[in-house]
């Protein structure tokens, strides 16, 4: 088998065993990835000597979005965290969570999104995060696909939205969406010097 | 234990300081926050323990009444940063905050109450470095 991108690190293609293999596949109900997005197969391997789960990404032929490798950077590292890594009993992160943010990633970022900050919790969730442009965004996603939200525009004083209750599943993102797009357009300003 | 139940403790002065480790890893615990300008950690530093338990913090004033260095507070200072939030802070967002000393660490004390993002948010907004992290690199 050999469907590693080009750009893996060459020490973690090295220690592939493909009968440690495990595949986490995008099933055809998950409704929101956009249909011109790759598909992708997120597949899990567990490293033969340490508890680590390396993330492989195929499907994708073309060079990868900016945002999308370097997340997938950090969800590797993210998957390396032990329990306790915090010192006030932390739990580590598992493949499902991984595969639960990814997929939301997915459904709400485009090409020219720019990148999160990629955070572990102390529950084991990972919170997405961006801090730029005056917006606060931060969304909670858990190993379900579920997920809890902030965003506030200091820009405009009226424009707030907090929802603690991870009832909203990663299938509707649709005001995550809305949040992602305004931090791209800020960020495109920006750059064009607007 | 009935966490509703407990009063905060007035005792413990708006001004003091409560210490919070945070492990050194730069663009995961600890982000650039390009709005403010600078590295702080993020709000997801500032949770309840995963078992329900409130949040552990360390209260500055009752270390510098024993003498204290915060040295000890970090166990090591380079894997974890100290920042450090006022009790005023915490109960401004609706936290209470109790003395809970334990024999390995007589200054320990919770913040409790009901850690909503924007509660969070704040907290990690408004800390400041006690003893900062080693950064390699900064934002551009």
């Amino acid at each position: 088998m050999n469907h590693f991108p080009a750009y893996a690190p060459a020490n973690e293609l090295d220690q592939f065993e493909s009968d440690r293999l495990r595949i986490f596949k995008i099933h055809s109900n998950f409704p929101k990835v956009p249909e011109d997005r790759p598909k992708v197969e997120i597949k899990m391997q567990e490293q033969p000597t340490v508890s680590t789960v390396l993330i492989y990404l195929t499907g994708i032929h073309e060079q990868p979005d900016t945002w999308l490798w370097k997340t997938v950077e950090s969800f590797n590292t993210l998957l390396k965290l032990e329990e306790n890594w915090d010192s006030y009993g932390a739990k580590r992160i598992l493949p499902e969570t991984i595969a639960a943010t990814l997929q939301l990633l997915f459904a709400i970022m485009d090409d020219k999104s720019p990148s999160a900050s990629i955070v572990p919790t102390a529950k084991g969730n990972v919170q997405i995060e961006w801090h730029r442009s005056g917006i606060d965004l931060e969304i909670e996603v858990t190993a379900e696909g579920k997920y809890s939200v902030l965003y506030e525009d200091h820009t405009e004083l009226t424009d707030f939205y907090e929802d603690n209750s991870f009832q909203q599943t990663i299938f509707n993102p649709s005001k995550l969406i809305h949040f992602v797009e305004n931090i791209t357009e800020r960020a495109e300003s920006e750059d064009r010097g607007l | 234990m009935n966490y509703d139940e407990v009063e905060d403790d007035v005792s413990i002065r708006d001004e003091c300081q409560l210490l919070r480790r945070i492990p050194t890893i730069l663009n995961f615990t600890i982000i650039w926050d390009d709005n403010l300008r600078r590295w702080r950690p993020s709000s997801a530093s500032f949770e309840d323990h995963p078992n329900g338990t409130p949040m552990s913090v360390v209260l500055m004033d009752d270390l510098e009444s024993a003498g204290r260095n915060v040295i000890e507070v970090t166990n090591n200072p380079e894997e974890f940063a100290l920042a450090a939030i006022t009790a005023g802070c915490a109960r401004m967002n609706n936290q209470k905050v109790v003395r809970d000393p334990l024999p390995e660490e007589p200054a320990h004390a919770l913040v409790i109450g009901n850690k909503t993002r924007s509660c969070r948010r704040n907290f990690a907004k408004e800390a400041i470095w006690i003893i900062e992290p080693i950064l390699q690199t900064e934002a551009d």
